[in-house]
């Protein structure tokens, strides 16, 4: 045997370690019988690789988890995140806001009602599962009437738990409680400590989240730790940092065990239990659930710790608060936040944030508040002010043709159709939805024709609509910012509103009205069109433009008699229509076409007369700033929108295929609008 | 593995540790099989490997153990022989069997298979017969 053939047992597979020792004893003469399967050293050779194996396999394993990039164990992972101060999320339940009215029976004399924690309303059934909504904090109101109005309550998802544990020093010094129920929201844990058994005096603990929180060792604070199995345990203060316990206390815990993700989208809400004997109750849905979110996975917790030790848990740059904002409050869609340096014109010290909400497209004023004093001050810079900015909605409306063969699928037109629409909102909820967004018209088509085997092609018209709330009866101007280049309306493709809105006329009679664009608004010179350039000039003739503008200018260049270019050096405004004529020059027969610019447009108010004719109400009801996506309505005091939620839409072509949308604005395409995605669904058998 | 190899050689003298694991009174070593002794070793133990029992191969052996807790028929007597075959046909590439023949045996309380497998050791012109009595024995 020579002397250094030592076997290379580095490998962890049991095959490839064998063979390595097989090649090992390759070289040894004494047993010969290495290589067959049914022979005895055969069989200590696999005892000796399996075990080499196993080895290898738990030292791989143990060297894994004891690195944070690397860790595969929950446990681990969370025992990594401790390290650098990070806690993983918890489940976080959904939240709904209802308004309660409990009326109570006319021989009842309550004036004062107290709805506590834990109040119990049930939701209509999702999937076959009623799920129990509770409210986390007492609200109390006085009658009025005889009804007791609990407005914007806000209530949560889960099935309340109290649990109490006596704490006894010998058996548990580190004064650690363990919360065994899985999916706990720790938002909701609540932690009360009763002195003992006899002396009943309560006093509340508060969730210690950082040593900020912890200012002396008496603060009545506790702390909150995953354990394994994504059990939560509660432990106490020293007696240095933070109050410590003493023999005999009652801690009580309470806590929410939410259903998570499971229970959003809920709408309809009772209240269990009316608390008034003999009265009524009526629970109506202001926001529907939303927000519930599944306890923070591994990979999750390997992305954010080491992101949230940089950030030290303080709000700093861009990216600090969006992470923290999300982190902390994990109730939004999306968020985006930017600089008042960045805006124009720029407001210095201040930090603009705005939030997509994960149901509806409102940020209520409840939440606004609640995450500027309880999310983002304590952790942003005390010279910097935070501002909330409602997200600003660019609706997508899509025109399709889409031609298909309808040999090639057994699916009839309303199931391609179907599939259709799904590919579509399905590239909306990749691609859209949320800030910073971008649409382009090229990979919505091949997510189009590629939903389907029989689709043959596709092509689209994007119109961009913007949804306006008028307040009635007050002249008010409004201006709604596309931030895209917009389209110049032809006859055709004109920028509308709808539904029809009423407005007084100058005689004050009210008329069933519409916005449109003036046609082919135009305003400057861009360029003059050559249709024919004459002959016999001798010297450059002089070009007369003739319109309703004023301002333009513009000069031939005469080569061999005739004009060979126009040069437009003075483009003008206000032009709705110009033509232009060579004068002088000693020459004839040259026919000059200019085209014409616009940076803005016209909009007008219209309707239509008893006869169906176009009457214009304001021919100067706003302006449309074509390059920079600017749509302004002056003056606009409508009486009436004629629509359910007063919303009146404005709809205009955006001027390129490539759509973007930065600061607060959101591109979407709308689930809930049935005119968002129009399909025109061709048959090419039906065709031919 | 195995099946890869080239075939074996009459010159190639096989040599195996002694299953038996007893030692050599003077050296102190194993004892050690070598030649045909060797290579019948190696037939005995594979008719004797149930699968599952090799570290990741679980292909690897013969179903014999499952099949004597089955009804003693000719049946069984047919599966056991065609098992025998197969594991040696596919990891005894030094054999070629010739025979498998399993047949019930009862005497008093006792009852199994006495297989009898003949085959010939590739480049030895000799046949070879060796007899296993199987039986369960819980």
């Amino acid at each position: 045997m020579s002397a250094n053939s030592v076997p290379q047992l580095t490998a962890l597979d049991f095959d490839a370690l064998k063979t390595s020792l097989r090649n090992f004893l390759q070289s040894q003469n004494q047993f010969k019988d290495y290589n067959f399967d049914g022979a005895g050293l055969n069989i200590l050779l696999n005892i000796l690789a399996y075990n080499t194996h196993l080895k290898a396999y738990y030292l791989n394993m143990v060297a894994n988890e004891m690195f944070l990039d690397t860790a595969t164990l929950r446990s681990s992972a969370v025992s990594h995140a401790k390290e650098l101060g990070y806690t993983p999320r918890s489940a976080v339940a959904p939240q709904a806001t209802v308004n309660v009215a409990l009326t109570r029976a006319n021989a009842d004399s309550t004036s004062i009602l107290t709805l506590p924690r834990f109040t119990q309303f049930t939701s209509s059934a999702l999937d076959g599962t009623n799920y129990t909504f509770v409210t986390l904090e007492s609200s109390t109101e006085s009658v009025t009437g005889n009804t007791f109005n609990f407005n914007n309550l806000v209530i949560s998802e889960g099935t309340p738990v109290i649990k109490s544990f006596v704490q006894a020093n010998s058996s548990n010094p580190t004064q650690t409680f363990d919360l065994v129920d899985v999916g706990i929201d720790t938002s909701s844990i609540q932690v009360i400590v009763q002195r003992s058994s006899t002396d009943i005096q309560q006093t509340v603990f508060e969730l210690s989240t950082d040593a900020t929180t912890v200012v002396s060792n008496t603060s009545n604070v506790f702390f909150l730790n995953e354990g394994a199995n994504s059990n939560y345990q509660i432990y106490f203060g020293d007696g240095v940092i933070g109050a410590s316990l003493t023999d005999g206390n009652i801690v009580i815990v309470s806590y929410l065990v939410t259903d998570a993700n499971n229970a959003n989208y809920l709408n309809k809400f009772s209240l269990v239990s009316n608390p008034l004997s003999g009265g009524t109750s009526n629970v109506t849905t202001v926001i529907p659930s939303a927000g519930g979110t599944q306890i923070e996975d591994v990979n999750s917790i390997k992305f954010n710790a080491p992101k949230s030790y940089v950030a030290q848990n303080r709000a700093v740059t861009v990216n600090d608060y969006v992470a923290l904002i999300n982190k902390k409050y994990p109730f939004f869609d999306a968020v985006n936040v930017w600089g008042g340096e960045d805006v124009t014109p720029p407001v210095y010290g201040v930090v603009f944030v705005s939030v997509k909400p994960k149901q509806g497209f409102v940020v209520t004023e409840q939440q606004k508040q609640f995450l500027i004093q309880n999310i983002i001050k304590p952790i942003s810079v005390l010279t910097v002010t935070p501002r909330i900015v409602e997200p600003d909605y660019n609706f997508i409306i899509l025109d399709l043709q889409v031609e298909y063969d309808s040999k090639q699928t057994t699916n009839d037109s309303g199931t391609v159709e179907n599939i259709i629409t799904r590919a579509v909102n399905n590239y909306a909820n990749i691609n859209l939805n949320t800030f910073n967004s971008e649409f382009r018209i090229s990979r919505l088509l091949r997510a189009i024709d590629d939903s389907e085997v029989s689709i043959e092609g596709s092509a689209a018209t994007i119109w961009v609509e913007k949804r306006l709330v008028p307040t009635l009866n007050a002249n008010t101007t409004y201006t709604m910012n596309v931030s895209i280049p917009l389209h110049r309306g032809t006859v055709n493709d004109l920028l509308y509103s709808t539904p029809s809105f009423n407005i007084n006329d100058a005689g004050g009679v009210s008329r069933i009205a519409f916005i449109e664009e003036v046609p082919e608004s135009f305003s400057g010179l861009e360029f003059v069109t050559i249709t024919n350039p004459g002959s016999g000039y001798l010297t450059p003739p002089t070009l007369v433009i003739t319109g309703d503008g004023t301002g333009a200018n513009a000069y031939p260049i005469i080569v061999n008699g005739k004009i060979a270019q126009v040069i437009v050096d003075k483009a003008g405004a206000n032009y709705t229509t110009a033509t232009v004529i060579a004068v002088g020059g000693s020459g004839t027969g040259a026919i000059l076409q200019p085209s014409l610019i616009a940076k803005l447009g016209v909009l007008r108010t219209y309707y239509f007369d008893t006869n169906h004719n176009k009457i214009v109400l304001n021919p100067t009801a706003g302006t449309i700033d074509y390059i920079d996506g600017i749509i302004t309505l002056n003056g606009f005091s409508p009486t009436v929108v004629n629509n359910p939620q007063n919303i009146l839409s404005i709809i205009v072509q955006p001027d390129t295929q490539w759509l973007q949308s930065n600061n607060e604005r959101i591109l979407t395409i709308d689930p809930q609008d049935p005119n968002a995605i129009n399909i025109d669904l061709i048959d090419i058998n039906k065709k031919k | 593995m195995p099946t890869s190899m080239p075939l074996p050689t009459s010159t190639i003298i096989y040599s195996d540790i002694d299953m038996s694991m007893n030692v050599n009174p003077i050296t102190g070593d194993v004892l050690k099989k070598t030649g045909v002794n060797a290579i019948v070793q190696s037939v005995v133990n594979l008719i004797q490997l149930g699968h599952y029992e090799y570290p990741f191969h679980p292909e690897k052996g013969a179903g014999i153990r499952q099949l004597l807790f089955e009804l003693p028929s000719p049946v069984t007597c047919q599966l056991i022989s065609k098992e025998i075959r197969t594991v040696l046909d596919n990891f005894e590439p030094r054999v070629q069997t010739l025979d498998v023949v399993v047949e019930v045996s009862q005497t008093g309380t006792i009852s199994g298979y006495n297989v009898t497998v003949s085959f010939q050791i590739v480049s030895v012109p000799q046949p070879i017969t060796i007899s296993v009595f199987l039986e369960r024995i819980r």
